[in-house]
């Protein structure tokens, strides 16, 4: 120990009160006579429990650790929700975007000729059914199809847009389709399962 | 156990109040942590590997922190590591010396709280480097370095001051 080590271990250090003495000698006292009495403090149980599971492993960190872990761990799952989140709020419009320009592409192309695309065709390029449509046996797809003073006014055909359906429904029917209650091609899918199942 | 407990508090009483008062910066908080650690210890059912003494210090210095924490405080110390100079109790200091002592103590206080531990708990606790890297979770070589460089610090400051 050099000089200025033993000048530091001169100074005199601010001494502990009295109280943590009296408090320290009862607590061993009482611990040696009934060592569960101080576990049952509820403020100290589970940090007793703890000691006595890991006695051995623990001797640096403590409950300190096992903090750092959970709190490590929430911040991570966080994370990684957030960016699953992210890459799939991401790929949705694209997505979206895409279903939406090849079908555009499909009916306007069907309008130039005025003609219906057959549903083998569609089917061949898109799925067979539109998500929102419910899985009908193909015998009733034909009869809904068949009876035009029940069903649906637009034609039996998926992926079609209100337009591209009123031509064919008017050709049909010889009547004047009304575009103005059927605002986009959203609502038409909407009204068409409506009228699908019966409504 | 608990016998070789009470007699590592004997000895090192003032060391790990010092140390958990150099973490919380408030004797009271400080009293608070070394009561807690030994009510922890106090539980454990079997006695812990190494030495005990060192167990214990790591024991009351997570303590502090958990206090700290607890109560929210700043880390920044607001209580003196030091007793106040009329409370020495030691009337026949040289006022040189007691200068002197006096800027030791308050280049100590200026230091960080990390070094301070370090020479808590070498200088006043006599732990072993080893040891000391132990409580904290530093390799030894580190907690010898730091040490080193903070006497070093503490004479280069003490000189030119002088």
């Amino acid at each position: 120990m050099n000089e200025l080590e033993r000048q530091i271990r001169e100074l005199s250090l601010r001494q502990p009160g009295d109280s943590m003495d009296d408090r320290l000698f009862s607590l061993l006292r009482s611990s040696s006579d009934n060592a569960p009495r101080e576990q049952s403090h509820p403020e100290h149980a589970s940090t007793s429990m703890m000691d006595s599971c890991t006695s051995k492993t623990f001797l640096a960190n403590e409950t300190t650790q096992t903090r750092r872990g959970i709190f490590s761990a929430m911040f991570a799952g966080l994370t990684t929700a957030l960016l699953i989140g992210i890459a799939v709020g991401n790929a949705m419009p694209s997505l979206w975007s895409d279903s939406r320009s090849s079908t555009a592409g499909l009916t306007s192309s069907a309008s130039a000729d005025n003609a219906i695309v057959p549903e083998n065709e569609i089917g061949s390029e898109m799925p067979t059914r539109h998500p929102m449509l419910p899985d009908l046996p193909a015998h009733v797809r034909e009869a809904l199809k068949n009876r035009p003073g029940v069903g649906s006014q637009f034609v039996e055909s998926s992926y079609q847009s209100a337009i591209t359906g009123a031509a064919h429904w008017e050709q049909q029917n010889g009547e004047v389709f009304n575009v103005a209650t059927h605002v986009s091609d959203r609502r038409f899918d909407m009204c068409r399962d409506c009228h699908r199942v019966g409504g | 156990m608990l016998a070789e407990l009470e007699q590592v508090y004997r000895q090192h009483r003032q060391a790990l109040f010092s140390l958990a008062l150099t973490i919380t910066g408030c004797s009271g908080l400080a009293e608070d942590a070394v009561h807690d650690a030994f009510v922890r210890l106090c539980g454990m059912q079997e006695s812990p590997s190494g030495h005990l003494a060192a167990y214990v210090y790591a024991a009351v210095r997570n303590s502090a922190v958990d206090c700290c924490r607890r109560a929210q405080r700043d880390l920044k110390l607001a209580g003196t590591l030091f007793a106040e100079r009329q409370n020495l109790g030691v009337a026949n200091i040289s006022p040189a010396a007691d200068d002197v002592s006096a800027q030791l103590r308050q280049e100590i206080e200026s230091l960080d709280a990390g070094t301070r531990e370090i020479i808590v708990m070498k200088i006043y606790g006599e732990l072993t480097f080893d040891e000391i890297g132990r409580v904290l979770d530093s390799p030894p070589a580190t907690v010898a370095t730091r040490y080193r460089r903070a006497l070093l610090a503490l004479e280069e400051k003490l000189r030119r001051d002088s």
